[in-house]
């Protein structure tokens, strides 16, 4: 066996060990749970960050800011002159530093202006979004109560464009909670979202049901053909 | 402290709301990439701060042996295991990076060459012609063998059908450039002809070429290394597996959640229950057995009912967003915010 | 407790059985799919152009949303639409690598002589963060291939041929969004778009977040979509309609062992009504 195939090999075997461990949790909470638990926040926290650097903050910043993009070619002429602009990226990065005088009780409030500024920078983002999002759907619901097709009413389009409009404002006035009185026409025409919203939230269900089960599917897949056949070649090379 | 969360939303703010014509007269649109840059940058400072709190809560607990020291040593171990992988992986590959741009720069060479001949640099000093070509055949040389010896030891580590169809192309190449360094090596450089200038120009393609073949022979060599067989088996032996048999806990606990707390007492959970067994059966494959029309009647509901009511849901918390956005962004609800130190 | 530990049982038996088995059925035939299939198959490419897939999801739902990267990058491969892998989710990082490969190597072994190579019919851009900034930061870029400066190789993008000169982002005339997290089609949809220019949008989801995805289909922001395994499947059949020798049986005994798993699921949800009921009832009958 060559070292690829035995590093294959391991990692299924593993994988299959790993995936037991966690399901052992269906039977009691266990030390073997929990080993396999932290194992994995281990891994989990450290990729993220590594990722981050070695994907974005290495290649976008600092080369560009260290001029290790500038290529010296054979003749010793370079291919751009070096762009000292780059280094104004010291400015975010100490910026950004700031976050870590949240440990500080004296200077936490440093950590505060960067929060800040990160939450103005999301605000101006989310109200770009809004607009960008809400429009179409906006326009979309506006839906014609009686459709003809091809010259001839359709009974069937007609209804479900009425029940489409129905339901949005009947769900959208249940959630009015600001104005409106329980004598008023918007109070008595509250209750009636109520039923609609559950005809939602049911397929919401069944959809989550889909979700969870395909995560089950996949680890008895992997459980039964790929490690079992592990196992299998482990034992038959024994 | 308002001000700077202010200021943190007006760039983008005014990117948005501006005529394109603004944006560019102003230099915003020149240099928007790299601002946009910059935020990231800012977000991407904080990576450290959950290591660092991870650390310091699970070292803790280790070097004092609290209850439960030996998992928190688990996860230590997981962290550090996933960060050197990581971190000699990324060398290695920045060395082969490296390797493969030195071979990258024998097609741009030429092009600069062929360009900065037909153009004069004002802003730059660069040698004569023939003294450029030089060194462009002294380097192309160099490369050349280079490339050669790591294809041999590509070929000694073993290979397989895919890999002798690159190594095959590389070679290929390999000798397509030899051939035109050559030709470069015998024409005369006293200036740029037509015709020099059209040897220079399939030069720098073979050469693109020949870059592109080589970094995914080096590729799939490095994809051989210990330290990728590492990072490998940490992600797809533990990582990947890990992730997804916790989130699988939840297709069993689901089950025993359907048994235990899913009762018709009311006619609306009746039409919660009866709109979840639509969806579920209109979409296995057992569905239309029961009745021919159930993915039908399952597209229907998400289509018209679902669909309407889900975007009231969104419509109305939506605008909540946005009216937060709005506040957030001017400070307007930030009394516990920015109270000041406690 | 003894009866919680059942219903796992009998679940895990459920879902076993047909794997085990390798017992398949014809997918549920899902109209949302078909549309999707109909958009990847007219959309037409002009040289230059390509279409762009993310690839926003991690081990946690990569039961769903890996059979739906892998049907539609069959389809756009199959197709020879020059594509663009990227993610804005780190855990996402290895599949742009592993997908892609696994089903040129699947195709070339389908169709001999035919190749499907990385720089030709695909390049990895890899995971980019900064979600909403990259993506409007890189829409506004006057070529793409520019901005994204390097492929996961180091190697230029500018340098594969194919993917040379791109352009602005009006040339990227299909956009494929593979996720199961919240806010991620959204970073997509608000952003990815400019002046004109509104992209053509297909999306995979997991179950969990179909419901909403049909508000963005009915709104036409998006314009084909899979639904979990259940979409994949229905796909992989349409694909296999059209090229018969495209396989697809795995994809069928996990749809179907999913399908069991759901009766399963259905049986105990109507005993759990019931149970109680003649409980009650035993209980007043003496």
């Amino acid at each position: 066996m060559d070292s690829s195939s035995a590093w294959s090999l391991a990692s299924v075997l593993v994988g299959g060990l790993a995936t037991l461990a966690i399901f052992s949790f269906l039977i009691k909470e266990n030390a073997f749970y929990r080993f396999f638990e932290h194992l994995f926040i281990g891994i989990a926290s450290g990729l993220g960050p590594m990722l981050i650097v070695r994907d974005f903050l290495w290649p976008n910043i600092i080369e560009p800011m260290l001029g290790l993009t500038v290529v010296t070619y054979p003749d010793g002429t370079q291919s751009e002159p070096y762009e000292p602009l780059y280094l104004l990226y010291l400015i975010p990065m100490v910026f950004g530093c700031l976050y870590y005088f949240i440990y500080s009780q004296r200077y936490s409030w440093l950590a505060k202006l960067v929060i800040g500024f990160t939450l103005g920078a999301s605000g101006a983002l989310a109200i770009r979004g809004f607009f960008a999002e809400a429009g179409p759907q906006i326009a979309s619901s506006f839906k014609p109560l009686i459709v003809f097709i091809d010259g001839n009413l359709s009974l069937m389009e007609s209804f479900n464009n009425a029940l489409f409009v129905a339901t949005l404002l009947l769900v959208l006035n249940y959630f009015f909670f600001t104005f409106g009185k329980e004598g008023s026409l918007q109070g008595k025409m509250a209750p009636l979202g109520r039923p609609l919203l559950m005809v939602c939230f049911g397929a919401f269900f069944g959809s989550t049901v889909m979700a969870r089960l395909a995560l089950l599917v996949e680890r008895v897949q992997f459980v039964v053909h790929d490690w079992v056949a592990a196992v299998g070649s482990v034992v038959g090379l024994g | 402290m308002r001000i700077f969360t202010f200021l943190g939303g007006v760039y983008f703010f005014l990117y948005f709301v501006l005529p394109e014509s603004a944006v560019t007269a102003i230099g915003m649109k020149a240099h928007h990439e790299q601002i946009s840059n910059g935020f990231i940058v800012i977000g991407a400072m904080a990576v450290g701060l959950g290591i660092f709190n991870i650390v310091r809560a699970h070292g803790s607990r280790v070097v004092f042996q609290r209850p439960g020291w030996f998992n928190s040593f688990a996860l230590l171990v997981g962290l550090a295991a996933i960060i050197s992988a990581t971190a000699v992986q990324w060398i290695e590959s920045t060395r082969n990076s490296r390797d493969i741009s030195s071979v990258q720069v024998l097609g741009e060479f030429a092009t600069r060459i062929t360009d900065d001949a037909r153009t004069p640099p004002t802003d730059r000093v660069v040698p004569p012609l023939a003294q450029r070509i030089a060194a462009l055949v002294r380097y192309g040389d160099e490369r050349t063998e280079l490339i050669e010896s790591h294809t041999n030891l590509s070929v000694e580590a073993g290979t397989n059908g895919a890999t002798s169809v690159l190594v095959g192309e590389v070679r290929e190449r390999l000798a397509a450039a030899r051939v035109k360094l050559g030709e470069l090596r015998a024409a005369s450089w006293e200036r740029l002809t037509e015709d020099n200038a059209t040897l220079l120009t399939q030069f720098s393609q073979d050469a693109a070429k020949l870059a592109s073949s080589y970094s995914i022979i080096k590729r799939s060599h490095d994809a051989h290394s210990t330290s990728q067989k590492v990072y490998d088996f940490l992600f797809d032996g533990l990582f990947n597996q890990l992730g997804s048999a916790m989130f699988a806990l939840l297709g069993v606990y689901i089950a025993a959640a359907a048994y235990r707390a899913f009762r018709v007492r009311t006619v609306e959970s009746g039409l919660m229950m009866m709109a979840a067994v639509i969806v579920m059966l209109g979409q296995i494959s057992f569905g239309k057995e029961i009745y021919e029309n159930m993915p039908s009647l399952r597209q229907w509901l998400l289509e018209v009912p679902n669909s309407a009511a889900f975007r009231a849901i969104r419509l109305g918390a939506g605008v909540a967003g946005l009216m937060l956005a709005i506040r957030m962004w001017l400070s307007i609800e930030s009394k516990s915010f920015s109270s000041g130190r406690k | 407790m003894g009866g919680r530990r059942l219903i796992y049982l009998i679940m895990i038996l459920a879902v076993g059985l047909p794997i085990v088995f390798g017992i398949s059925q014809k997918p549920s035939r899902l109209v949302s799919a078909e549309r999707m299939y109909d958009v990847v198959e007219k959309v037409r490419m002009e040289p230059g152009e390509v279409a762009m897939v993310w690839f926003d999801f991690g081990p946690n739902t990569i039961a769903e949303n890996e059979p739906q990267a892998q049907v539609l990058l069959e389809h756009l491969f199959r197709r020879r639409i020059p594509v663009i892998l990227l993610s804005q989710y780190q855990q996402a990082e290895r599949f742009l690598t592993s997908i892609p490969s696994q089903v040129a190597k699947r195709l070339e072994a389908e169709s001999p002589g035919q190749h499907w190579s990385y720089g030709e019919a695909w390049i990895n851009a890899g995971f980019r963060p900064g979600g909403a900034i990259f993506i409007q930061s890189m829409v506004n870029a006057a070529d793409i291939s520019k901005f994204l400066g390097r492929d996961v190789n180091g190697m230029p993008i500018s340098n594969y041929p194919t993917f040379s000169s791109i352009g602005g982002v009006e040339r990227v005339k299909l956009v494929g969004e593979v996720t199961g997290l919240i806010g991620v089609l959204d970073n997509i949809i608000q952003f990815f778009q400019k002046n004109e220019y509104q992209p053509t949008i297909v999306h995979g989801c997991t179950s969990i977040t179909i419901p909403e995805a049909y508000i963005f289909l009915d709104s036409g922001q998006i314009k084909g979509l899979l639904e979990g395994i259940a979409g994949a499947a229905w796909y992989s059949e349409i694909l296999k309609e059209h090229f018969p020798q495209s396989e697809n049986k795995e994809l069928l005994v996990t749809n179907t062992a999913l399908s069991a798993a759901h009766i399963v699921l259905i049986l105990l949800i109507v005993f759990g009504n019931i149970v109680p009921f003649v409980e009650r009832w035993r209980g007043r009958n003496g």
